[in-house]
């Protein structure tokens, strides 16, 4: 991956996820590994860190015989998700205009 | 590595967190390697690389985070618990942890190279102070008065200068220590600035 993934934008990833639908730890970790390059421990600390500071919250399932710990996105989380949101849309959109025309047919003949 | 060897290493590796931080993070570990469905010796380390660069994370998350629950509170109760862990974190990052131990024995070398001087320049002037005094009351039962007389005066000199030297040596352990403690302070001042611009 060209581009580095920084904590917020992290936290905002995670937070989309969990939005979506309530994931417990491995299967959030497959989910955001297969879009972008972090690896397998990355996701604790900072599930851990929204979750003090009450953006997600947990519950238990119990799963052959053991618990399953999922995480849900809390009221306050939403709103955090929402101002990420349009925090990476102007982003994007700054970044945008300054690479100029985002032509994918242009790209692939200059290739 | 296993995962029960993973496991008891992590636990061992974050003995130092809370209660709730270690089982929180060890309670996720344990979870998710489970999900992995390795075979029963497959090796966690493919995953998640070993229990040390694990542990590191959780540490360094812990501590960044306790640090802002300080600064919210705006009090110093548990400023204690924060150094411990700085201290665990700079030991568990691996380029630091060899610069850290260097810097330490450099500034305990430091200190007990001027101690040892000023140690050793004290028992110089004592002992010449001590035998000199002995030479003089030698020189007074000395029988024969040129004797006497280059005795007690040599003596007496040799006193003197112990004498000296020992002023001089209490001006200098004073200096040294003024010294010390003038670096010490300003090693915490700078620690104290650092922790405040994060």
């Amino acid at each position: 991956m060209t581009y580095q993934l920084t904590a917020p934008l992290l936290d905002a990833c995670v937070l989309g996820v969990v939005e979506k639908e309530d994931v417990y730890g491995y299967t959030l970790t497959q989910r955001v590994m297969d879009v972008v390059d972090i690896s397998e421990s990355t996701l604790y600390p900072v599930l851990r860190r929204l979750q003090k500071s009450g953006l997600l919250e947990t519950y238990d399932v119990p799963y052959q015989g053991r618990n399953r710990r999922y995480y849900r996105i809390t009221p306050p989380g939403k709103d955090q998700l929402s101002f990420f949101k349009a925090e990476w849309i102007s982003y994007k959109e700054k970044i945008d205009s300054l690479l100029g025309g985002m032509n994918l047919l242009t790209i692939d003949q200059a290739n | 590595m296993n995962k029960q060897a993973f496991m008891q290493e992590l636990e061992n590796r974050l003995r130092h967190l809370t209660d709730e931080d270690k089982l929180d993070a060890l309670e996720y570990y344990s979870e998710y390697i489970d999900d992995l469905n390795l075979p029963p010796e497959g090796d966690v380390c493919v995953h998640l690389g070993t229990p040390k660069e694990v542990a590191r994370q959780i540490i360094a998350q812990t501590t960044e985070r306790k640090i802002e629950e300080q600064q919210e509170k705006k009090t110093t109760k548990g400023f204690g618990s924060i150094i411990w862990l700085a201290i665990l974190g700079i030991f568990a990052s691996p380029i630091v942890l060899p610069l850290a131990i260097v810097a330490v024995v450099i500034f305990i070398s430091f200190i007990i190279t001027i101690g040892s001087i000023v140690f050793a320049f004290g028992v110089a002037g004592a002992a010449c102070a001590a035998a000199g005094a002995l030479v003089a009351i030698i020189g007074i039962v000395t029988p024969g008065f040129a004797q006497k007389f280059i005795a007690i005066g040599s003596g007496l000199f040799t006193c003197g200068l112990g004498i000296m030297f020992l002023l001089f040596t209490s001006v200098l352990a004073k200096l040294m220590v003024k010294m010390v403690s003038g670096i010490i302070k300003k090693m915490a001042a700078r620690h104290a600035r650092k922790k405040m611009n994060q």
